[in-house]
């Protein structure tokens, strides 16, 4: 188990603890009722006839009976099988109920608890992707949403009669079908899972706000086996398939221009708009939609480009608001802070506390109280990962209450009376620039110009890379090598697009760049999930697939704009064009300090006129 | 000099087993169609749930990598898997990308021209 | 279980939605069944009288429509539909004698299986409507009259069994789903029995209940 899922695992037990028993002070927890209901234990293979005929990846623009948006159509249609070759897509988990549609064995089983002999937990394995599922029967709450997601997601089940429901939450997002219907990391998914004699029927339902216009429900089943069948294993190595593919290519379809869209309607002798599939085309009235052919063949054109007006992120945004500062467990030494702005990454251990970002400012004081609590020492060192103000409005109270030893009583500062005191705060030179320029308090000291900046502290290395014009001039990752914790900055967001600040020279390609920066250092432990954990500037902590999504999102955006630049088109009529609906449901806005319309533009300006390579 | 690539039309293989509900090759590959290539093997990556060979063929002067998708590690054992090295020659035929501009083909048999190893061409061998 | 439900076609939609001659998914048709349905001519069907073959019991549930399943005595359960018009009837004890030609539905025999639950369920009803048991509802359906276990003229026999599992399930969001896993077993023209799961979502009202005869 590696430092990622045992510090996940502490968490969870923490929550446990906290929310499963309704703990008073003083009290012992009281034992609860027992739970009882069937037993769904045993190996199990899917009803190879309900699998069949659901196929679990369909054809190509195989959409019927979904009912998917406009923006899961569109991020359907635009993939093509080939984005099965970017590394990060050859290996990959299962999400639930995808879970149960793979063509391998399952295997059930109880876990109870030794001394009381209670039920505490189901057990769910499936051999496809090795997917291990725990549904807790203990009532315990589910973690907060700054948690990392899994493709297992995190379950609590219930038993209704004789039926086992069960809720999953913190899913990675991952597929409906393996056709390209996505699955956003925003579903919920409950399963009530029946027994008759040796066959279970699941019936799953998906509520994804980001991608479904309502709760998809569908039915399947598996067969129990009378015997162990001894394969279990499904080992998944990814590759260099394609030579000489360069990183920042992710294959995709422009919109309108998927050269199969039609190709499962006409074989199949379906009309495209039920192909392309919809809530209607989940009932009985579906008839009516398609009476009048030519309206309906009409329709299904207009719905492979994107139309109507922009939307927005209909994913929450974990970041407390509470006015709190919320401390989590990361990976070894290394923990979380929200609450406060951007993210706040801290190390902790004897040689004092190393802080990435500060955060707005707002809270400072609590923050530094919050890392009085995992930390016995002061903060020694400070990296901001850019200049803006969320991320640095603590710079100079975090930077007055900490202490670094190599500032006084050395050598070199003996004989220098006011010689520095507090934390030291490393950045890259840009960002102190810019913070100057801006009068923003509290600018770094240290900077780094082009080379990494390398410190071994509280027994682990910590190295600061320099992203060069990234979402600016001055962009910065930071690496914690044990913990194995990358804290992104505003490079990696899982709340919005990223702030590409062309006026102090972000590009949308040095973006890209530093993403597949942090995806070069990343390693999985299986299929991934889990490994290497980021910090990302805004959002929860993830692994390495929600940076790949996003690394994806930004190519295909930048495709799409590329091509509308070289067809002569003007900002106004890129902007118009949408190039980024299929991802607006999950990362758009259109007011605030960072809407669609600006990222858009920050695209086309950063491709029309890349800034200069390097520093200023 | 090098054979380029040869596009026969076939029947559509059949694709048997569960797998292939679960795989869909149909999306990736034009499996009515076989192409063949002739090269020399740039690398052979032994893998779960697929190997892949990479072939080099020189086309109008130029050499371009081919990508071959092939069976699982465990599927090749005692084939001529264990035995390919870079440099090989071999001839390999195969169900091409649906996109063109993909250098890829699905295995469905590849014989070294040096001494004949194959594979493909016995019972049981094929790529699901 | 009384009311009004709708099928939610989420699972073998294409077979359920467009079914065309010669399609069949996973259906574990033998040759013998294989060469009737590809065969398969609805006209055909329609002019001899015969149109309501492919609203037989095995596959009525199948077909995108509504249900309105009520009880018409203690010990008869009712599934109207309006997708072709059928009246299914399940019998708690014994069914009353046969006294017409079989039709496509055949004799159904209803009991109710508690599987191993304890208080609570939700099924209230039993040996019938009254009581309080809670699992399943099991349904065993024999002398169908032969017809179709597809949309798409897959055949069953006259020796077929349909075996039928109902459970309902409540989402915390109050929608109800119905549950029906069921078992085609027929030797004549099955290499093994087919299992399927169908489900179905409570409608408020009769509103959009449309009964349309076999074969409109």
């Amino acid at each position: 188990m590696n430092r990622g899922h045992l510090a996940f695992g502490m968490f969870l037990a923490a929550c446990a603890a906290v929310g499963g028993q309704g703990l008073t002070p003083g009290q012992p927890a009281a034992l609860g009722p027992t739970i009882s209901g069937t037993d769904f234990s045993g190996s199990w293979r899917p009803n190879q006839l309900v699998t069949e005929s659901q196929t679990a990846a369909g054809d190509l623009a195989d959409f019927g009976g979904i009912p998917l948006n406009d923006a899961a159509r569109l991020y359907a249609l635009s993939w093509p099988a080939s984005r099965q070759t970017v590394k990060q897509h050859q290996c990959m988990g299962y999400v639930t109920p995808y879970f149960w549609y793979a063509p391998g064995n399952y295997r059930i089983w109880e876990e109870r608890d030794p001394f009381t002999q209670r039920l505490t937990a189901w057990r769910f394995y499936g051999q496809i992707a090795q997917g291990d599922r725990t549904v807790y029967m203990d009532g315990r709450p589910h973690p907060p949403a700054y948690a990392p997601h899994t493709f297992s997601g995190f379950s609590t089940g219930e038993y209704q009669g004789n039926t086992l429901t069960v809720t999953t939450t913190h899913l990675k997002r991952g597929w409906i079908k393996a056709n390209g219907i996505p699955q956003s990391d925003a579903a919920t998914v409950v399963e009530h899972f029946i027994r008759h004699g040796d066959m279970i029927t699941i019936l799953s339902v998906i509520d994804d706000p980001v991608y479904l216009s309502e709760p998809l429900s569908k039915a399947s089943m598996v067969v129990r086996m009378a015997k162990d069948p001894d394969a279990w294993l499904y080992p998944c190595d990814d590759s260099e398939q394609i030579f000489g593919r360069k990183n920042d290519v992710v294959p995709n379809h422009l919109f309108g221009q998927n050269p199969y869209a039609r190709e499962f309607a006409d074989r199949r002798k379906i009309p495209l708009l039920a192909a392309l599939g919809g809530a209607e085309t989940m009932y009985p009235e579906l008839g009516n939609a398609l009476r009048d052919a030519t309206a309906a063949e009409n329709t299904a054109k207009a719905r492979m480009v994107p139309s109507g007006p922009p939307a927005v992120s209909r994913a929450s945004d974990p970041t407390p608001t509470d006015g709190e500062i919320h401390t989590m467990r990361v990976s070894g030494d290394v923990y979380l802070l929200a609450g406060d702005g951007a993210n706040i990454a801290v190390q902790v251990g004897p040689q004092g506390a190393f802080v990435v970002d500060t955060g707005a400012g707002k809270l400072s004081d609590k923050v530094i109280a919050a890392i009085g609590r995992i930390s016995a020492r002061p903060i020694q060192f400070i990296v901001n990962t850019n200049f803006r103000p969320d991320h640095t409005g603590g710079n100079a109270q975090l930077q007055a209450a900490g202490a670094d030893p190599s500032l006084t009583g050395t050598f070199f500062s003996m004989q220098f009376q006011g010689a520095g005191r507090g934390a030291t705060i490393i950045s890259q030179l840009n960002t102190q620039t810019r913070m100057t320029e801006l009068k923003l308090p509290a600018p770094p000291s240290d900077t780094f110009v082009e080379d990494r900046r390398r410190k071994y502290h509280n027994g682990e290395a910590v190295e600061v890379f320099p992203q060069p014009n990234a979402t600016t001039d001055g962009d910065s990752v930071v690496h914690f090598r044990r913990a194995d914790v990358i804290v992104a900055g505003d490079v990696f967001s899982t709340t919005q697009y990223p702030n590409i600040d062309t006026q102090r020279g972000g590009s949308v390609q040095g973006t890209i760049q530093a993403l597949n920066f942090i995806l070069d250092r990343t390693v999985y432990i299986h299929d991934e999930d889990g490994g290497t954990l980021i910090i990302p500037g805004h959002g929860r902590v993830t692994d390495e697939w929600e940076v790949a999504e996003y690394r994806d999102m930004l190519v295909i955006v930048r495709d799409r704009v590329q091509s509308l630049i070289q067809s002569g088109a003007t900002l106004q009529q890129v902007l118009a064009a949408r190039p980024s609906a299929d991802y607006d449901v999950r990362y758009g806005a259109t007011k605030g300090p960072w809407t669609t319309a600006m990222f858009v533009e920050a695209v086309y300006t950063s491709l029309k006129t890349p800034p200069k390579a390097g520093t200023r | 000099m090098k054979r380029w690539l040869t596009f026969v039309s076939l029947l559509a293989l059949l694709l048997t087993g569960m797998v292939s509900a679960h795989h869909s090759f149909s999306a990736t590959y034009d499996t009515s169609k076989t192409a063949t290539i002739e090269g020399k093997v740039v690398q052979f990556l032994l893998r779960n749930p697929h190997s892949f060979l990479h072939v080099a063929v020189t086309k109008d002067g130029k050499e371009q990598v081919w990508n071959i998708e092939w069976a699982a590690a465990g599927q090749l054992s005692g084939t001529i898997a264990t035995s390919i090295r870079a440099g090989d020659p071999v001839t390999v035929n195969g169900n091409p990308a649906r996109d063109p501009a993909d250098l890829r083909l699905r295995m469905v048999n590849v014989r070294r021209t040096s001494d004949g190893a194959n594979w493909g061409f016995a019972a049981g061998q094929f790529v699901n | 279980m009384t009311g009004y439900w709708v099928s939610v076609v989420g699972e073998d939609w294409r077979w359920r939605m467009f079914p065309t001659r010669g399609d069949y998914g996973a259906v574990p048709l033998n040759a013998a069944a294989r060469k009737i349905a590809d065969s398969w001519d609805p006209a055909k069907d329609a002019s001899a009288g015969e149109a309501c073959k492919a609203f037989a019991a095995p596959v009525v549930m199948r077909i995108p429509g509504r249900l309105h399943v009520t009880w018409p005595d203690d010990q008869t359960l009712k599934i109207d539909t309006d997708a072709g018009q059928q009246t299914r009837l399940f019998h708690f004890g014994n069914p009353p004698p046969q006294t017409q030609t079989e039709d496509w539905q055949g004799v159904s025999r209803a009991e109710w299986d508690l599987g191993n639950a304890g208080a609570g369920g939700l099924f209230f009803g039993g040996g019938g409507q009254a009581g309080a048991p809670s699992g399943s509802l099991k349904v065993v359906t024999t002398r169908m009259r032969p017809g179709y276990v597809t949309r798409n003229g897959v055949p069953f026999s006259g020796n077929a069994t349909l075996t039928e599992y109902y459970d309902l399930v409540k989402e915390k969001s109050g929608t109800q789903y119905l549950v029906l896993t069921s078992m085609l077993d027929d030797s004549t023209y099955m290499s093994q029995p087919m299992w399927t799961a169908t489900h179905f979502k409570k409608q408020v009202d009769a509103s959009r209940f449309n009964p349309v005869a076999c074969g409109k």
